[in-house]
């Protein structure tokens, strides 16, 4: 097997200056390199996946994820100044998005590397499509989906066919499996 | 024409310009062709008809059956396999004849029906109400469900009696049968010399039968093919009167917003979508195959080119691929005198050194330049090269070859180059240096005697490499403006005085015509070609290849 040199740490290590108070179910799962600062609450619900490199800035008001959520590597929740973050069940937030909204609904997706403005509302089963921005204070309805160019629809399929809405349910809640399975736990460092 | 000068076009023998020939080509005189041929035999490269025989040497290929030279018109393109653009997964042609040429692959489960959906934004063929029982044969399913939609409707507006598919199908058949009715080529390839089987069939019913029917019929001529002229042949009438459905479009138009009317783009993705101009009403259609395709040669049913059938992501090896590169002889151009250092285009770092400036030639001053021919066939080759003393076109200059007929070796592998290496340095360094000078002349490739004068002589090679020989040109560009005549010009004189764009570029025809011989064994086109063929007494077998080429050699500048 070739030997590889041991990657260089990008970061200094890990432990924040200022610990959050942190109120995680038992069943989540943080990541150790899973950055989280600030001096506001942070709750994270039922099964919920923080992955490593994801940052959740408490510094401007508490972050709330919801159940069988996940925030992926290098995504950010949470604003610096801008007030309260409230993720809800089901939700995903890929690989490098910024969301700084009031609150993410039920079941929405926000695709790699879109940026979600302040104070933002989206509805439930939104998606917002990869490199899409949603702007600070804009509201997004129920099952609307952010693509293109910053074109909008609403998404008919989820929203008239309930059994599209569960088979997204079970669909996500077996990712969050998946990844539990593969991120280990590193809640000891951030619970209490 | 290129953008960049020198050029060299080559003219294939396809079209009427090229095909006269002169007639004698002295071998003793420079360069002079007999002044009795006609006018037309001479290639005018100023000609607007000569555009459509020139080509590059990257366009043309060779057909080593006909050992001609063919240019685009000359070869067909055939296809060989379709494949999606997606996945790359290719679809035999059986394949396509059923289902046409799109993808008819994949699906997404939902309960134990199954439906399209997109990945990006949702959509779901739930929206059009569509769901499908399996997951293969998804255009079959689609069209069925089609079918049955716009079947159950009724008829929109009532000025229409069949609706859109209908009225394609019906046009489709229409054109069928006109083409079989009025005769299509069926098999270029076959020997017979019947154009189609109507033809056939006609001819044989006026020997076969003299009844009155069968002599009508040979009277009647075969009407050429016309277009569709009522509903039923699948002619879609548009009337101005509908206004009520006008409206109601309109309306919802207006109501919904510009994201949900359809672009032109896909309203042409399908003849079921032509008609449609809100979004909902946009039916699915599948991707459309990609195809890879061969080339033929129109005359003998030979490939020139034939890409590799196994298909691999960005694969461009060929199975077969003959092209004239490496074939005929070619030409290319350069001043002798260097005024600008020529540079490789590898090494440049900048991106302006790329752009060589152009040299603009003055008019009435002689201009040395430097042909070389490079022979890439397996034997030696015999040069013969003609052109017109003065160039035709509006603008004469005066052209002369100073060696007009001469020897070019063959192209070996790399093995017997670097083998023979040794002697052919010996052949460009002039004798008695070693070290230093040596080196620098075979890194540079000039000789030390470049630098000195060394002058063109009439009949001599200037120089001459293991597949290429150079020889000189000498050039008299002409004057673009008349001189001023004493006499009024009348206004017809002042019309042809007129002047065109690309009349100042320099352009000099340049027949060359190639001698080889091969031994009889490597003779393989002759073999195929089974007829006598002109056998030396030593089993050699001669053969020959001539063209016109067109040299681009620079823009004349005013101020001559």
């Amino acid at each position: 097997m070739a030997s590889r040199p041991a990657p260089a740490p990008k970061r200094p290590s890990q432990l924040p200056a200022s610990k959050p108070p942190c109120n995680t179910h038992p069943s989540a799962i943080i990541a150790d390199k899973a950055q989280i600062t600030g001096a506001h609450a942070v709750e994270i619900g039922e099964n919920a996946v923080i992955h490593p490199w994801a940052r959740i800035r408490a510094e401007g008001g508490k972050v709330s994820i919801g159940k069988n959520s996940m925030v992926y590597e290098g995504a950010t929740v949470g604003t610096v100044d801008g007030g309260d973050v409230l993720i809800g069940d089901y939700v995903n937030i890929e690989t490098g998005a910024v969301v700084e909204a009031k609150s993410v609904g039920d079941g929405s997706t926000v695709e790699v590397n879109a940026v979600i403005g302040k104070g933002a509302v989206l509805g439930k089963w939104c998606r917002v499509a990869p490199l899409e921005r949603v702007e600070a204070g804009e509201e997004l309805e129920d099952f609307t989906v952010v693509y293109g160019d910053g074109q909008r629809r609403v998404d008919k399929t989820t929203k008239e066919h309930a059994e599209v809405r569960e088979l997204k349910k079970v669909g996500q809640e077996k990712v969050v499996q998946a990844m539990r399975t593969l991120t280990p736990n590193a809640m000891a460092k951030w619970a209490g | 024409m290129a953008a960049t000068f020198p050029y060299t076009h080559y003219a294939c023998p396809c079209s009427n310009l090229t095909t006269l020939a002169p007639s004698a080509i002295s071998v003793k005189r420079a360069s002079v062709i007999p002044t009795d041929t006609p006018e037309d035999s001479t290639f005018d490269p100023h000609d607007p008809r000569a555009n459509y025989s020139l080509s590059p040497l990257d366009r043309l290929l060779f057909c080593d059956e006909c050992e001609e030279i063919r240019c685009q018109r000359c070869y067909g393109e055939e296809i060989i396999h379709w494949y999606c653009p997606t996945c790359l997964f290719e679809v035999p042609s059986s394949g396509v004849r059923s289902d046409g040429n799109r993808r008819s692959r994949s699906g997404e489960e939902v309960e134990e029906s199954f439906i399209l959906q997109c990945h990006y934004c949702d959509w779901s063929s739930l929206d059009i109400g569509v769901h499908l029982s399996k997951p293969t044969k998804i255009t079959e399913q689609l069209a069925k469900q089609r079918k049955s939609r716009v079947s159950s409707k009724p008829p929109a507006g009532g000025a229409q009696l069949f609706s859109q598919d209908e009225t394609f199908a019906n046009l489709t058949t229409f054109y069928k049968e006109q083409l079989s009715e009025t005769g299509d080529p069926q098999n270029p390839y076959s020997n017979s010399p019947y154009s189609s089987p109507n033809n056939l069939a006609r001819i044989m019913s006026l020997y076969g039968g003299l009844s009155v029917n069968a002599l009508k019929k040979t009277r009647e001529k075969p009407q050429p093919m016309r277009e569709a002229r009522g509903e039923k042949e699948g002619m879609l009438t548009c009337s101005l009167d509908n206004k009520a459905a006008d409206d109601t479009l309109l309306q919802s138009m207006q109501d919904l917003e510009w994201a949900n009317t359809t672009t032109t783009e896909q309203r042409h993705s399908a003849p079921a979508n032509n008609v449609a101009r809100l979004v909902d009403e946009l039916w699915p259609v599948a991707t459309h195959l990609r195809t890879r395709k061969c080339r033929r040669c129109r005359f003998c049913p030979q490939y020139l080119s034939y890409p590799d059938p196994k298909l691999k992501v960005s694969n461009i090896r060929y199975k077969i691929r003959v092209l004239a590169l490496n074939h005929i002889p070619r030409l290319s151009i350069r001043s002798l005198q260097a005024s600008y250092p020529l540079s490789n285009p590898a090494f440049c770092i900048h991106a302006a050194d790329l752009q060589q400036p152009q040299p603009v030639l003055q008019s009435h001053i002689t201009r040395q330049y430097i042909l070389t021919i490079r022979n890439p066939i397996l034997e030696p080759i015999r040069i013969t090269l003609a052109t017109p003393t003065t160039t035709p076109g509006r603008v004469t200059s005066r052209v002369t070859i100073l060696c007009p007929s001469f020897t070019v070796g063959a192209a070996g592998d790399v093995w017997d180059e670097a083998l023979s290496s040794s002697t052919t340095s010996m052949a460009t360094i002039p004798p008695g240096n070693g070290g230093r000078q040596a080196a620098m002349e075979s890194l540079t490739g000039r000789g030390a005697d470049e630098s000195l004068d060394r002058q063109p002589e009439a009949g001599k090679v200037w120089e001459r490499t293991k597949n290429s020989t150079s020889v000189v040109l000498e050039i008299v560009p002409g004057a673009l403006k008349t001189v001023l005549g004493i006499m009024p010009k009348s206004q017809k004189e002042l019309e042809e005085e007129e002047w065109e764009e690309g009349d100042d570029v320099l352009e000099i025809p340049i027949y060359v015509r190639a001698e080889w011989e091969v031994t009889e064994e490597h003779d393989d086109a002759g073999d195929r070609k089974g007829g006598k063929r002109s056998v030396e007494a030593d089993g050699n077998v001669k053969k020959e290849l001539a063209f016109w080429c067109v040299l681009g050699v620079g823009r004349i500048g005013e101020g001559g």
